[in-house]
């Protein structure tokens, strides 16, 4: 279920404080991010995908500042289920402290539905950065961390667990599709 | 004959027409304009309002479309040009059907719509005269995302 007035996400618990070593089980001494990315890419679609989004020099600068994260999101590929498609049939991030699975997932799910994108002429790198967008308003809310992309701080007043309001939602989705001019 | 919510009646484009793209207007309703063959998808919608946004061409004129309002019916819409595009239609429009800029904003009258516009986004974005949306929310979300859209912009 989406908190009311905003969307992109699922709901949040809140007073819930982000766990910055869930990437470690809770013990940042006897484990480590096992290959020091905080973007991962759960299957070869959304592998590819993030791969475009480096050609991109926004598009790059975007992934290096999330991937430089304590938080871990996790990217992957999924059909779109029927209890979403009057929700996001794009994508959705899903913030990690919300589920309660917080080791390795403190920063979030982001789950593409590219079939949809496809279908509909969109350009799915696009989406898939717009999905970020909301990884990286999470991300600032929660570390603000310096050096947020422009993208990240001019959306963040309009932000609360790294959901949007439908206007600025749209023009940041604007934004993305202008970026990587999303073939009609 | 369809009408809209404030009574023009609709042809099978019922708004704007670009070359073979025909635009929803301000005033229009997402089911009449869904009716007329304009995709609905996509849509990002809360408890304040829905919009979509989206790439449309034809031939090799392109367009991005953007527009939002309440649940029942479009309050703005915002269209732009890619930087360099060969085809200048949307300032061509402007010109011919909107007065001279007063304090930001134009006054137009488009398919018989009264319309107001005022650059957006590195283009141009119409809204009626009843949105909920006020002037003053679009241009103080328009001054907070235009650096972000002049980078864009930018060769």
């Amino acid at each position: 279920m989406s908190q009311p007035g905003y969307f992109g996400f699922v709901a949040l618990k809140y007073g819930t404080r982000p766990n910055l070593y869930g990437y470690a089980f809770d013990n940042p001494v006897g484990f480590f991010d096992p290959n020091g990315r905080e973007v991962f890419a759960a299957d070869p679609t959304s592998a590819a995908l993030l791969a475009q989004l480096q050609q991109n020099a926004t598009g790059a600068a975007f992934y290096n500042y999330l991937n430089a994260s304590p938080f871990i999101y996790n990217v992957s590929s999924a059909l779109l289920p029927a209890y979403l498609q009057r929700e996001d049939p794009f994508g959705l991030f899903s913030p990690g402290i919300a589920t309660g699975k917080s080791a390795c997932n403190d920063g979030g799910n982001i789950t593409l539905y590219n079939l949809e994108v496809l279908a509909s002429n969109r350009d799915p790198v696009a989406n898939l950065a717009h999905e970020l967008t909301h990884a990286g308003l999470f991300d600032l809310q929660y570390l603000g961390r310096p050096g947020a992309p422009d993208v990240i701080t001019t959306f963040a007043p309009d932000s609360s667990n790294g959901g949007l309001p439908y206007l600025p939602h749209t023009l940041m989705e604007a934004y993305w599709q202008g970026m990587f001019r999303g073939t009609p | 004959m369809a009408r809209d919510v404030q009574g023009h009646a609709m042809s099978l484009c019922g708004g704007l027409a670009i070359l073979a793209l025909c635009i929803p207007l301000p005033g229009q309703t997402r089911h009449d304009i869904q009716s007329a063959g304009w995709p609905i998808d996509g849509e990002m919608s809360d408890s304040t309002g829905w919009g979509t946004s989206r790439w449309l061409a034809s031939g090799t004129y392109r367009l991005l479309v953007s527009m939002g309002g309440s649940h029942e019916s479009i309050e703005w819409i915002a269209l732009a040009e890619p930087k360099g595009a060969s085809g200048t239609h949307l300032y061509s429009i402007i010109g011919s059907k909107c007065s001279s800029e007063h304090d930001g904003i134009r006054d137009c009258k488009i398919e018989s719509r009264p319309l107001r516009a005022m650059p957006y986004i590195g283009g141009w974005l119409l809204m009626g005269s009843n949105s909920k949306t006020t002037v003053d929310d679009l241009k103080a979300m328009r001054e907070r995302v235009r650096p972000l859209f002049e980078k864009l912009a930018a060769p």
